[in-house]
């Protein structure tokens, strides 16, 4: 079982981000990174529990998340930190909560 | 590629229901929404945040403050690690009130203040006010809160801009947002205090004369997102890239309805989240499309034929639709002002030459 609780945003997120001031100015110290922690989310861990191990045998996976699934897989085989991207990360939630995008 | 933005920022409208009656406040608060979220709706919606990697909420209204279980609210949102901000007009922040946001972890207060002690109280509609305001910032300064000033420009207040800029820093506040009046709410037509394209100017004028000087003395001048695009009178690197809303950002309102930006009218909803969960409302294909599917044939009148439309894709879309109805169109940029009739005059020559 893989804990993902890392998500890298992208860039043009962080830019728009820093620049939302509407409100209160933004506090930019310590606040603009590219990696965020998400709590753990059942539905969420159990769609990459069940397809990760599908993925890493060889087995089909659903069209939509079979991109993601495949992103996190390859980290896995290679031994490396697992970070999702936030498209994955999105992808993976909306089938969890059995959204078709 | 699929969407892959996220609503890092939001603004929460706790209630509609106010204790001032301001003249240019672009929601004309003052009583509250028929049905505004319960508490336990409300705690709802803060569960669902995390999801959405929403990393802060900045509460406003109406004035949020007036709203009594605002600090359960906020308590679940800390607890959830999203930081938590008030955005006040100081009416209701008592001591107590001070110490209640200390201890269930508000990192910020925004202090609405609109000019010296005369205008302020005057376009406040309550004499004492600015005291008030004053009072407060050095409260919540001593309970070891961030504190930032918020000004909203206009026809008024802007030749006190430099008095307010030696004045907040003399009282050791470092952050000043400006943003120019909206014709919206109240502001709408109210000829005492709307801008005219020279006004805009003055206020880009004096941006660019104070903005660097102050950021070497440690103190910021934020431009809103209605300010600048990419001029010389914008500071901000990398250049503001057009209106966040339904990209990085959304607001709440306090009867559950998303909408990219509070700012923007009631009739531009999103989702209301008593029928769908925020996550299917940010996520649904037709979401916030005059943002996510944007091409330079969405440009407004006033920015058709700029040539840097595709940098702020038209400006802030509250302020567009303020003035013109219309989405990308905000007649007020900087830019804009200055080139709009060298644009016209060669889009007639394009015509002629046809």
């Amino acid at each position: 079982m893989i804990r993902i609780d890392r998500v890298l945003v992208p860039e043009w997120l962080l830019h728009r981000w820093i620049l939302v001031a509407y409100k209160i100015p933004p506090l930019l110290d310590g606040w603009r990174r590219e990696i965020y922690e998400i709590a753990p989310d059942e539905k969420f861990q159990a769609v990459v529990d069940q397809y990760l191990e599908v993925a890493l045998a060889g087995g089909e996976l659903p069209d939509t998340i079979a991109p993601a699934i495949l992103n996190l897989a390859n980290d896995v085989m290679s031994g490396r930190e697992v970070t999702i991207r936030a498209g994955d990360y999105i992808s993976i939630m909306g089938f969890a909560k059995g959204m078709q995008r | 590629m699929e969407f892959d933005g996220l609503p890092l920022v939001m603004a929460w409208e706790l209630t509609l229901a106010c204790n001032l009656r301001c003249q240019h406040c672009g929601s004309a608060a003052g009583l509250p929404r028929r049905d505004e979220l319960s508490l336990a709706e409300a705690l709802d919606v803060c569960d669902q945040l995390p999801a959405l990697l929403v990393q802060e909420v900045d509460f406003t209204g109406g004035e949020p403050l007036v709203r009594p279980d605002w600090p359960q609210i906020a308590a679940r949102l800390v607890k959830l690690g999203i930081r938590t901000q008030i955005i006040t007009n100081s009416l209701a922040l008592t001591p107590e009130v001070v110490a209640q946001a200390k201890d269930v972890g508000i990192c910020s207060f925004g202090f609405s203040l609109d000019g010296l002690e005369p205008t302020h109280d005057h376009i406040r509609g309550y004499p004492g006010l600015f005291q008030r305001v004053l009072a407060s910032v050095e409260q919540v300064q001593q309970a070891g809160m961030r504190v930032a000033v918020i000004t909203t420009a206009n026809r008024r207040n802007l030749g006190e801009l430099p008095d307010m800029l030696a004045l907040l820093r003399s009282i050791g506040v470092n952050q000043w947002q400006l943003q120019p009046i909206f014709p919206l709410g109240r502001a709408q037509g109210c000829a005492e205090l709307e801008m005219s394209p020279e006004g805009y100017m003055r206020l880009g004028d004096f941006v660019r004369t104070w903005a660097s000087a102050a950021a070497q003395a440690g103190f910021s001048i934020v431009l809103a997102d209605s300010l600048g695009y990419g001029t010389e009178a914008d500071p901000r690197q990398p250049p503001w890239n057009g209106c966040p809303a339904g990209l990085a950002s959304c607001g709440i309102t306090s009867d559950g309805k998303i909408k990219g930006c509070l700012s923007m009218p009631d009739d531009r909803v999103e989702g209301d989240l008593r029928q769908n969960d925020l996550w299917h409302i940010w996520f649904h294909p037709e979401a916030f499309a005059y943002n996510r599917r944007f091409t330079l044939d969405d440009l407004g009148p006033a920015c058709r034929g700029c040539d840097r439309g595709d940098l702020c894709k038209g400006g802030c879309s509250a302020m567009s639709i303020g003035a013109t109805g219309q989405y990308h169109g905000d007649p007020y940029c900087f830019y804009g002002i200055t080139h709009r009739q060298s644009w016209t005059c060669a889009a007639q020559g394009a015509l002629r030459n046809d």
